[in-house]
Formats: structure tokens, C-alpha cells, sequence
């Protein structure tokens, strides 16, 4: 295996682009938005335990942290990426074109903290 | 002709078979991002882009595609992998030229970054949310570790498969 001068240029390209993807990582959000098709079908606190069923995907919020209790997809892995608590993180459901993210809205802090 | 057409079926064949057989790799579980798979039918496209030519590789690459949407999964799956598959094919064909600058394993790890851009723009779109490109966080330092496995892969292939 023999790297060469552009090849490591190039890897140092690819990661400071994810980097750049990464960097609405972070703080803890309080809005989780679920998607479907483009649309927003919900807007809920993601601090008020909560069971929602769309289609056939059940949405479970508990203890200040959302994930995807049960799908009838067939590759699982939106119930496998478990917990979300921070802005920005997302599941997503390919084959139901769901996604549920986490977003921070300060209308909501301000309902929290007040 | 004859000869190259065969070469190019045996391993279109190949490249059918090591996907099938990707599909038992449970990568899904460990990074649970969509769609997230080693691609290690790329190192047959690799191998024959180096040792025919770009033509053959992008006809490979597309059969290979079709086939195993065809037998595994649905249509709008032959939309991903033909999205991915193709800009992944002219990237690394662009490299290819400057191969003072790039090695197999730079060809490589640009291809499969392109093919993860490629497929998240591609589910952007279907879901209609630019949100999903977050993935991108998880899938582009992965991609960096597979393009060097399947580079690995592909140079050993050309240095032992007779022409």
C-alpha cells in the first residue's frame, strides 16, 4: 500500500467536509419535527412523553429523548439508531419517507424555562 | 472484442456475487446510517477500469446495479445505486488521468465518497428535507475506511489476474 501526495490531500478534504456537516451538532434541542414526504406532520416538545403512530412506524418520546419503537420496513435500521436528544440529529426511515428530527426552537425554551 | 465482452461478463457476474454476499456483512447495525455497505463490488469496477477501460467498467457497473435491484429489492432502491454507481464511475475516471497525483486508493476513496453524496443528495430529494444530509457527518469519514479497503482489494486483483 502506497499513498500518494494527492490521495492524502484528498482524505483531508473529504473529512473537513464532514466536519462542516457536523457542525449543527451539539446542543441539546427541545422541538422533535417529524417529516414525511417533505411535509411536517408534527411539531411536538420532545420533553413531554409521548407515543405517536404514523403509518406504521411508532414514534416513542420519553425522558427528553425521541426514537422509533417499531417499523414495518424492512431493513430496521431507524428503529436501530436508538435515542436522539440533540438539535440536529435525525432518524430516518427510507422505505416510509419519514424522518423525525430534533430542532431548537427558542419559542418552546422560553414555554420551558419560564 | 470477443474477448473483452466475456471478461466483462464474468465480471459483471462477480460483481453481481460479492454484493449479494455484502448483504450478509451487518454493517447496518453497527453504523445505523441507511443505505451503508463496505461496496465492495466497486473493486471490480476499479479492477476493470484499470485493466480495459472506463466503457466497460460504467456497462459493468449499471448491469450490476440493475441485476440486484431486480432480485433483491425495489425500483426506487435502482434509483439510489444507479445514482451512486454512476457519479462514483466518472469521478474516479477524472482521477484516473492524473495518476501521478492519485493512487488506486485515492481513486477509490473518491468514489465512494461520491457514491454516499451522490445517494444522500438522491434521498434529499425523494424525501424532500435537506436534513438527511447529516448523514454525511458519519457516511464520509466511513467512506474514507472502505475506499481503502476495497483500493486494498482491487490492487491485489490487479496484480494477480492474468490479462
Amino acid at each position: 500500500m502506497k499513498l500518494k501526495f494527492g490521495d492524502i490531500i484528498l482524505f483531508v478534504i473529504i473529512i473537513s467536509i464532514a466536519m462542516l456537516f457536523a457542525v449543527s451538532f451539539g446542543d441539546k434541542g427541545n422541538v422533535v419535527v417529524i417529516e414525511q414526504n417533505g411535509q411536517v406532520l408534527e411539531k411536538i416538545s420532545l420533553y413531554e412523553n409521548n407515543e405517536l403512530t404514523i403509518g406504521n412506524v411508532i414514534i416513542v418520546i420519553q425522558d427528553g429523548s425521541v426514537r422509533i419503537k417499531d417499523s414495518d420496513c424492512a431493513d430496521k435500521t431507524c428503529i436501530n439508531t436508538g435515542n436522539i436528544d440533540n438539535s440536529g440529529e435525525i432518524i430516518c426511515c427510507l422505505p416510509n419517507r419519514l424522518l423525525v428530527r430534533i430542532e431548537t426552537d427558542s419559542k418552546e425554551v422560553d414555554v420551558i424555562t419560564g | 472484442m470477443i474477448r473483452k465482452l466475456t471478461k466483462c461478463a464474468i465480471f459483471a457476474a462477480l460483481a453481481i456475487v460479492v454484493s449479494t454476499l455484502e448483504m450478509f456483512i451487518p454493517i447496518q447495525s453497527i453504523i445505523p446510517v441507511p443505505g451503508i455497505k463496505l461496496g465492495l463490488s466497486n473493486c471490480i469496477v476499479l479492477f476493470i477500469m484499470y485493466t480495459v477501460d472506463f466503457k466497460s467498467a460504467i456497462t459493468v457497473s449499471i448491469c450490476k446495479c440493475i441485476v440486484v435491484s431486480i432480485l433483491f429489492s425495489g425500483p426506487v432502491s435502482l434509483v439510489y445505486s444507479l445514482s451512486g454507481a454512476l457519479t462514483s464511475a466518472i469521478i474516479m475516471k477524472q482521477l484516473i488521468k492524473f495518476n501521478k497525483f492519485f493512487s488506486i486508493f485515492g481513486v477509490s476513496v473518491a468514489g465512494s465518497a461520491a457514491h454516499c453524496f451522490a445517494q444522500t443528495a438522491v434521498a434529499a430529494l425523494i424525501l424532500g428535507s435537506v436534513y438527511v444530509l447529516k448523514y454525511l457527518t458519519l457516511l464520509l469519514p466511513v467512506s474514507i475506511a472502505t475506499g481503502i479497503i476495497v483500493g486494498l482489494i482491487a490492487e491485489i486483483m490487479i496484480k494477480r489476474i492474468k490479462r
